[in-house]
C-alpha cells in the first residue's frame, strides 16, 4: 500500500520531502574493509579472536590496509594494539591525520574523519642505533631487555656448543646477577683455575669462553644494565593508580600503540631472540598480568616473513609466532599479518591455518594464487581477477579481493540493509584515516 | 672490559629517576609521551535516501565451472535450434536450467562448449551462459540463484 509520503514524492518529486523523513543515518557497527559495488564490506565486530592477513606484490596497498585496520581496531573496536615490525620506519606518518584528498574522499563515503593513531616509537637499543633528528620530534623511546631474561635464555642470543651443558648447571645463580662483575664472580667460583691442592683444573678455557659470551651480550648494549639510559621497565601513573611493567606493556596499558622500530635491529644476529622476547612477554602477560588478563591484543606484523630471515636462529621467533597462531584465541591475541605474494608459504602453518580473513592485493604470478586457493576454497576463475587487480593512488582507489572462512557483514549503501555472506568478493580498500607515507619510487 | 655504570649526569640530563636499584623500574621524567591527547575516531555511518529509486546494482562478474554451476542448482543444456536459430548454420542453442525444472526436450551437457563461458554476477546473485549460441545478444538470460 502506498504511503502519503511516497505519493508526495511521485507527484512533487523528492526535493519537496522533509529531509528528516527522507534521509536516515545508518551507523556501521562493524570493522570496515572495503566498498564493493553498492556494499560496504565489514568484518564482524566481536570479542572473538580471528586472525587476519593481507598478501600481495610490493607497493599494492598492504601497508595501507594495516594502517587502516590499526586505526579501526584501536579506535572502533577499542582493542589494544602493537605494531611488531616497522622495518622501514614508515609508521611515523601514522601519528598524523590523513591529508590526502583522494583518501579523504573515499573514507568520507562512510562518514569517517581524518584521525591520527596514538603511536609511540620504540627503538631497541644497540651499539649501532642512530635515531634521526626528524624522528625525535615524535614520541620515541629506546628499550632494552632485562638482564635476567637474557641470561635465562642465553642460548638463544649466543651459540653455546658444549658450554651449554656447563651453563645449564649454574643458570639459577647467574639469573640473579645484575652486572658483569657479579657474573665473573659466579664463573670464577664455578670454574676455578686451580683446585684445592693447587693443581690446574683445565677449566680456564671454558670459563673464558663463557665470559666472552656474556661480554658480547653486554657490549651490544641491548641489556638494561649495559645501557642505563635506555629503560627495560616503565611506570605509568594515572591518579593514584600505578602500573609497572616492561616498556611495551606499559605503553599499551596507557592506551598507546607501540611501534617497534626494527630497521637497525634486523641486521643483528640477535634479531630473532629479541623479537621472541617481545612476543613471549606479551603472551605471558595475557595470562599473569592483572590488567592484561582481561584485555584482547591485536598484534600487527608487517613483512612477517622477514622476522625469521636469519637461517641460524630465525626459528626462535617463528616458533613464538606459531604459538600465537594456535593459542591466540586462548591468550586473546589476534594477529594481523602482511607478506608478499611470493612468501605466503613461509608463513607458519599454525598461523596460516588459523587465519579467518584474508585480503589479496595484486599478485605477480598465478602459482602464488594457487597456493592460497587450497586454503580458502577460492574458485579457479578468481585467479585471473587477482592478477589484474588495479591500484590508482591518484584516485585513492586500491582494488582488493576479500576471502574468509566465516561470515562477513554487508551494509547496503542504498537502503541501509545489513546482510551476511561468505563469498569471495572484490572491491576498493577503505584507505587509512591517519597519515601514510607513499612508497618510494 | 669496562664495567657498565650509571652516572649522576645521565640521570639529570635525561630526567630519569631511579625508583630502585638498577634492573628495577624507571619512571620517565618527561611525561609528555603519556599526556599527549589524541582525538577519538568517530563511528562510521552513511546516509540512506529512503525514497530513492531502486537501481540495479553494478555487476561484478566472474567465470565459474560446471561443478560450481551444479552446486548452485543449475545444469547446462543444449537443444536443437531449428526455426529459432539466429545464426546461419546454427544447429543448437545452449541454455541454463534449474535441476528441478528440466526441459524434457533438452539434452544435458557435461562440458562447456568452445567459445562459451558460464558467468556469475556476484553482486546481483545470478548466473547465465555467455557465447554466440546462448542468445541473440551473445548471452543467455540471467537466472537468479535461489538461496
Amino acid at each position: 500500500m502506498i504511503t502519503g509520503n511516497e505519493l508526495k514524492t511521485r507527484v512533487f518529486g523528492r526535493g519537496f520531502m522533509n529531509p528528516n523523513i527522507r534521509f536516515q543515518k545508518k551507523l556501521v557497527e562493524d570493522i570496515p574493509i572495503m566498498i564493493s559495488g553498492n556494499y560496504l564490506v565489514c568484518i564482524p565486530k566481536t570479542d572473538e579472536v580471528r586472525h587476519w592477513g593481507i598478501i600481495g606484490m610490493t607497493g599494492t596497498s598492504k601497508s595501507l590496509f594495516l594502517n587502516a585496520q590499526t586505526s579501526f581496531r584501536h579506535g572502533l573496536q577499542k582493542r589494544t594494539c602493537i605494531l611488531l615490525n616497522d622495518f622501514q620506519r614508515e609508521t611515523f606518518d601514522w601519528n598524523l591525520e590523513c591529508t590526502n584528498e583522494q583518501f579523504i574522499r573515499v573514507f568520507s563515503l562512510i562518514g569517517l574523519n581524518p584521525c591520527p593513531s596514538p603511536l609511540v616509537y620504540i627503538f631497541p637499543a644497540t651499539k649501532t642505533l642512530i635515531i634521526d633528528e626528524k624522528e625525535e620530534k615524535f614520541p620515541i623511546t629506546e628499550m632494552t631487555i632485562p638482564v635476567n631474561y637474557a641470561i635465562k635464555n642465553i642460548e638463544q642470543f649466543h651459540n653455546l656448543d658444549r658450554s651449554k651443558l656447563y651453563l645449564g648447571n649454574i643458570k639459577d645463580e647467574l639469573v640473579d646477577c645484575n652486572s658483569m662483575q657479579e657474573i665473573k664472580s659466579v664463573l670464577e667460583e664455578t670454574f676455578p683455575d686451580r683446585d684445592e691442592s693447587g693443581g690446574k683444573t683445565g677449566m680456564r678455557p671454558m670459563k673464558f669462553k663463557m665470559l666472552n659470551v656474556f661480554d658480547d651480550l653486554f657490549q651490544n648494549k641491548i641489556l638494561n644494565v649495559s645501557s642505563p639510559e635506555s629503560p627495560a621497565y616503565l611506570e605509568y601513573r594515572k591518579g593514584d593508580e600505578k602500573y609497572i611493567n616492561t616498556i611495551i606493556q606499559t605503553f599499551m596499558r596507557a592506551g598507546l600503540i607501540p611501534s617497534i622500530q626494527t630497521s637497525d635491529l634486523s641486521s643483528q644476529d640477535f634479531f630473532s631472540p629479541y623479537m621472541a622476547f617481545i612476543v613471549n612477554t606479551i603472551y605471558e602477560n595475557q595470562y599473569y598480568d592483572t590488567y592484561f588478563k582481561k584485555v584482547t591484543i591485536n598484534l600487527i606484523i608487517d613483512e612477517i616473513d622477514k622476522l625469521w630471515l636469519n637461517k641460524e636462529n630465525g626459528k626462535i621467533i617463528r616458533g613464538a609466532i606459531g604459538l600465537i597462531g594456535t593459542n591466540g584465541r586462548m591468550a586473546r591475541i589476534e594477529v594481523g599479518w602482511a607478506t608478499q605474494d611470493s612468501n605466503y608459504e613461509k608463513v607458519p602453518d599454525q598461523l596460516k591455518g588459523n587465519t579467518t580473513y584474508l585480503v589479496l592485493s595484486r599478485f605477480s604470478d598465478s602459482k602464488y594464487v594457487n597456493e592460497i586457493r587450497k586454503d580458502f576454497s577460492l574458485p579457479k576463475e578468481f585467479v585471473q581477477e587477482i592478477l589484474n587487480l588495479k591500484s590508482e593512488p591518484d584516485k585513492g582507489l586500491f582494488e582488493i579481493v576479500f576471502l574468509c572462512k566465516e561470515k562477513y557483514v554487508l551494509y547496503d549503501l542504498t537502503n541501509g540493509n545489513k546482510s551476511e555472506s561468505r563469498e569471495p568478493r572484490k572491491g576498493f580498500l577503505i584507505p587509512p584515516v591517519s597519515g601514510h607515507k607513499s612508497p618510494r619510487k | 672490559m669496562q664495567e657498565p655504570y650509571i652516572t649522576q649526569s645521565i640521570i639529570e640530563e635525561k630526567g630519569i629517576k631511579f625508583l630502585k636499584e638498577s634492573n628495577m623500574p624507571l619512571e620517565l621524567g618527561d611525561q609528555s609521551l603519556i599526556r599527549r591527547t589524541y582525538p577519538k575516531l568517530n563511528q562510521p555511518s552513511f546516509i540512506v535516501d529512503l525514497f530513492a529509486k531502486k537501481s540495479k546494482e553494478q555487476e561484478q562478474i566472474i567465470f565459474i565451472s560446471l561443478d560450481d554451476l551444479k552446486k548452485l542448482g543449475f545444469i547446462l543444456t543444449s537443444k536443437k535450434a531449428g526455426r529459432n536459430a539466429w545464426l546461419s548454420n546454427q544447429k543448437v542453442i545452449y541454455s541454463l536450467e534449474r535441476k528441478e525444472e528440466r526441459n524434457p526436450y533438452s539434452k544435458r551437457l557435461f562440458y562447456i562448449p568452445d567459445d562459451h563461458k558460464i558467468q556469475k554476477d556476484i553482486n546481483n546473485n545470478r548466473v547465465r551462459i555467455f557465447g554466440s549460441n546462448s542468445g541473440r545478444a551473445g548471452a543467455g538470460a540471467w537466472m537468479e540463484i535461489k538461496k
